[in-house]
């Protein structure tokens, strides 16, 4: 469930962050939610990739079904030589899922980091050597 | 260990950032480029998008209405000058921003600002045309004329709201590709683009080849290889029409007036290809079916996507026009109004003149020996601008004559020859924009005289028809007053005898009105016969005029159909000269088999190039290898200088004339060659070549010398490559392929029957939009190869209705300030 909600807000945010800031401002949204919820590292990645893969897959995806395949079949031709648009969807996907999940991840590793921190930390205040 | 992680993780999320939001060489920024909310996605328009819209604009006066027509043209609506060409420049720059401007910088030198150092040298050789500082001269009488400045103002004042309304979202794909932003627009750049036309339409050169030539060859014999009138002739103003006297007397050549440079150039300069060539034509409505008069036209350039030409109507309470714009220029080049029509071809004729310049110090430039003194030359810095390189500073010293292009600092590779400046009319102070002006509004033949005194360079021939029935034809620009032969060699820089000194007078360049023939034509072919009072010399060609001569005198009841039928005509009236010549020339049944077939094949042969059959690649190749083992021997000497090779033409009429002529002999073998056993040894040559193809439909034509389309960046996943096409440079539906793999082709093909209500046909090989991401990027092409027309739109307010009729955009003025 939390997952799930991580992964809509992730997208969501990230839509509404590209209209006003720079494509990058989807891996802020990522750290910051990453920060916020908890999760295991490896699954902050995992949401964070699907959520901003398909979010760009399925938007590019959209739009190439509307243009009739006419410009994603010139710059599949321009990028890997071949008459593929369905590619140009998954780069896309690729890119955006990539800088998402590894920012997403940073931002667990932080997170996680820092509780960990905070626990140890509360060890130390009882334990024996500190009471000396 | 858990830090160690988080700095990793952090680490490879900025270093993806950064990379994809980073130019890599020719890779762009990735990130930016696929995200679907800014990037190249935004530039894939909705097949279904409705084009409808109003647009708030600040500046116009009056509402503007705009009509999208299925093929995308805009008709534009408005109710006074300027708002029609505010809009104009508005949609232009909707449809064509990238290509305008990048045209701009190529006229003028800027473009290793957006592709870096490996355009410096382009770049250098602009400037040192004097591309700059002429469009600055023209910009100023652009702005002197009233009619001239309101065009350019409102013209740029469009094409600036439209860039202000983009962000990088918007911006055209090549931008995004390139990774730069769209600059603000000014007059010079139109300017600019006007003297572009120039360049590449005059700025073609032999001077320098030719004067190689005078170091092995005597006067007498490089005027039998490059003859200025050829045995045969159509000239544009029909042979036998009488000339009135000069009124300018015309200059003896001086004493040393063949001057020869010590030392000869050793270098090719960079310049357009001398094959851009064009056809038009007008028919008097006496020899029509209809009995109205019919006008055609078709402009050969280099091919390239986008479209060099952008359709639009243009309608005002005192003008209605149609026809191609050039982008980046306001009004219609090439078109018809509601009472005449106009055409244009280069008219080829030589106003580029090369002159020795010695300086004092070959380096610093600074003064140079005229009239038996050190003079000060004007010393121009060019600033040339380098992406993510320091700028480079060139300087350009301006003589009496003109700029020095070739110097001790300029060379193409080499610093021992003399520096070289040029006189060119494209370098003068003109005003092409009110030709334009003039003719956009013109009501009859007086109109579009007056229209043509502005026109100066590049020379054209401007074909004419009107609803009254008339037709006429000008060949008009400025031209030099010359002397027999002057400016076909360097002239000496040391006084001003072989400085031009006048123009011939415009009302005496060549012209006819009316005449009895009832049609006039041209082709690049010579505008006169030798009776024409004033010398001068080009780059003519003949054989498209000789077809089109035969035709047009052995037709009557013309149709619109038989234009077309012309203007699509693969016939070459040189291999039907060539050919038969060759044939009877040797024995045609005695090759081996392998060969033998290609014999058979061409004997049968009607001499139309079209792109199905082999015959044209036979005799082509046969052509080219007989051309070459005729002439190479000739033309290569140890000092290698360049030297120009004598026309097809030329070729065959000497050959003609004297089947022994010396030249056939190769000079560095023993034996003595004959012109059949050239014939014959280079038809096996040829049947070699195309033995190495599999199979017959590999030799096709049109597999062999398709049409290329290539984009303006060169990406061939934008361009249109290997159309089947057939013609050859010889043909009227011409052809040809450059050794850079352009083709040079029908950029615009036209007919106008000047009927009422007017009908007209056009089409040209591309679409009104430059975005590649639109369905009207390309969709002229299939047609154009096929050789069919679209019907031109041309409406008046009453069409409001008009079923053709899919989009209406609305301008008004927006309260926002001018920008």
């Amino acid at each position: 469930m939390r997952s799930f909600i991580v992964f809509l807000l992730t997208g969501i945010l990230s839509f509404v962050a590209g209209i006003f800031y720079p494509w990058w401002s989807l891996a802020i949204v990522a750290f910051v939610i990453a920060l916020i919820f908890k999760q295991k590292s490896i699954i902050a990645f995992i949401t964070a990739f699907i959520s901003l893969f398909i979010f760009w897959f399925s938007y590019s995806y959209f739009i190439d079904l509307s243009n009739d395949h006419i410009l994603a079949e010139r710059m599949s031709s321009l990028f890997v030589g071949t008459n593929t648009p369905i590619m140009m969807c998954l780069f896309s996907g690729i890119i955006a899922g990539l800088v998402a999940g590894f920012s997403a991840l940073t931002g667990a590793l932080l997170r996680n980091k820092r509780q960990k921190k905070v626990r140890s930390n509360e060890h130390a205040y009882n334990s024996p050597a500190k009471s000396l | 260990m858990r830090w160690k992680g988080f700095f990793i993780s952090l680490i490879i999320t900025l270093i993806l950032i950064f990379a994809l939001n980073k130019k890599w060489g020719s890779i762009p920024p990735l990130g930016k480029l696929f995200s679907p909310q800014i990037g190249f996605w935004q530039n894939a328009e909705s097949v279904d998008k409705n084009y409808s819209t109003q647009i708030k604009v600040p500046g116009v006066k009056e509402e503007v209405k705009v009509w999208l027509d299925k093929y995308m043209v805009p008709h534009i609506f408005a109710q006074n000058d300027f708002d029609a060409y505010y809009v104009q420049g508005y949609l232009t720059a909707r449809d064509r921003l990238w290509q305008m401007e990048m045209q701009a910088r190529a006229a003028g030198g800027y473009v290793s600002e957006v592709l870096g150092s490996k355009s410096l040298h382009y770049d250098r050789l602009q400037r040192r045309k004097g591309m700059v500082s002429a469009a600055k001269k023209t910009l100023a009488a652009i702005k002197k004329d009233s009619a001239t400045h309101t065009m350019i103002t409102a013209y740029t004042k469009g094409i600036n709201t439209y860039i202000q309304s983009l962000d990088y979202s918007d911006y055209p794909l090549a931008y995004k590709l390139l990774d730069y932003k769209p600059e603000r627009w000014t007059p010079l750049k139109t300017a600019l683009l006007v003297k572009y036309l120039g360049d590449y339409l005059t700025g073609h050169t032999s001077d320098l080849k030719n004067t190689n030539a005078l170091k092995h060859f005597s006067l007498s014999t490089f005027n039998k290889l490059f003859p200025t009138f050829p045995d045969s002739l159509y000239p544009i103003i029909p042979k036998g029409t009488a000339y009135y006297n000069p009124s300018k007397n015309i200059k003896n050549a001086p004493e040393d007036s063949l001057w020869i440079p010590l030392k000869g150039i050793p270098f090719t300069p960079i310049m357009p290809d001398k094959d851009n060539g064009s056809n038009n034509w007008a028919v008097q409505g006496d020899r029509t079916a209809s009995g109205n008069a019919i006008l055609a036209n078709d402009p050969h350039l280099t091919l390239t996507l986008p479209s060099l030409w952008y359709q639009v109507q243009i309608y005002t309470p005192n003008m209605n026009v149609y026809g191609v714009s050039f982008p980046g220029a306001p009004g219609v080049v090439i078109g018809f109004n509601d009472r005449i029509a106009w055409g244009l071809t280069n008219a080829m004729r030589d106003v580029r003149d090369f002159y020795a310049i010695k300086f004092k110090d070959s380096v610093r430039r600074r003064k140079y020996w005229y009239k038996g003194e050190w003079k000060k030359t004007k010393v121009k810095i060019e600033k040339i601008n380098i992406r993510n390189k320091d700028s480079f500073y060139d300087t350009v010293a301006y003589t009496v004559f003109g700029p020095v292009i070739y110097d001790a600092t300029f060379s193409g590779g080499n610093k021992d020859f003399p520096a070289l400046a040029v006189r060119w009319t494209a370098n003068d102070t003109t005003n092409e924009l009110k030709a334009i002006d003039i003719l956009n509004h013109a009501n009859n033949y007086h109109d579009f005289k007056e229209g043509l005194e502005y026109f100066d360079n590049p020379a054209q021939n401007f074909v004419f028809a009107d609803v009254t029935g008339n037709i006429g034809i000008w060949e008009q620009g400025s031209f030099p007053l010359r002397w027999k032969n002057q400016g076909k060699f360097i002239m000496p820089g040391y006084n001003d005898d072989y400085l031009w000194k006048e123009y011939i007078p415009s009302k005496e360049n060549p012209h006819i009105f009316d005449p009895e023939q009832g049609y006039v034509f041209s082709a690049n072919q010579n505008p006169t016969d030798s009776t024409y009072p004033y010398p001068y010399f080009g780059h003519f060609v003949y054989y498209r005029a000789a077809h089109i001569h035969h035709f047009l005198k052995n037709h009557n009841n013309i149709s619109i159909s038989d234009m077309k039928t012309l203007q699509t005509d693969y016939y070459s009236a040189f291999a039907a000269t060539a050919l038969p010549f060759m044939l009877n020339s040797i024995m045609t049944n005695q090759f081996p088999d392998s060969a033998q077939r290609y014999m058979d094949s061409l004997q049968s042969w009607n001499y139309k190039m079209i792109p199905q059959s082999i015959n044209p690649t036979i005799f082509h190749l046969w052509w080219k290898n007989f051309k070459t083992s005729i002439w190479r021997d000739d033309l290569h000497y140890k000092d290698s200088l360049p030297l120009p090779v004598p026309t097809a033409k030329t070729t065959i009429e000497w050959l003609v004339r004297n089947p022994r002529m010396p030249f056939i002999d190769n000079r560095n073998t023993m034996e003595l060659e004959t012109l059949q056993s050239l014939l014959q040894k280079t038809f096996l040559q040829t049947a070699d070549t195309l033995n190495q193809y599999v199979s017959d439909s590999l030799r096709e034509w049109g597999r062999f010398n398709g049409t290329n389309i290539q984009h303006l960046t060169g990406m061939d996943a934008f361009s249109h490559n290997d159309l089947f096409t057939g013609g050859s440079r010889f043909t009227v539906n011409a052809n040809k392929k450059e050794k850079n793999g352009k083709s040079i082709g029908p950029s615009w093909r036209m007919i106008v029957a000047l009927g009422n209500p007017i009908k007209a046909y056009g089409i040209y090989p591309g679409g009104q939009s430059g975005n590649p991401g639109s369905r009207y990027y390309d969709n002229f092409i299939e047609k154009w190869e096929k050789g069919k027309y679209n019907r031109l739109q041309f409406f008046t307010p009453q069409d409001s209705t008009d079923n053709s009729i899919r989009y209406r955009i609305i301008f008004s003025e927006s309260k926002n300030e001018m920008p």
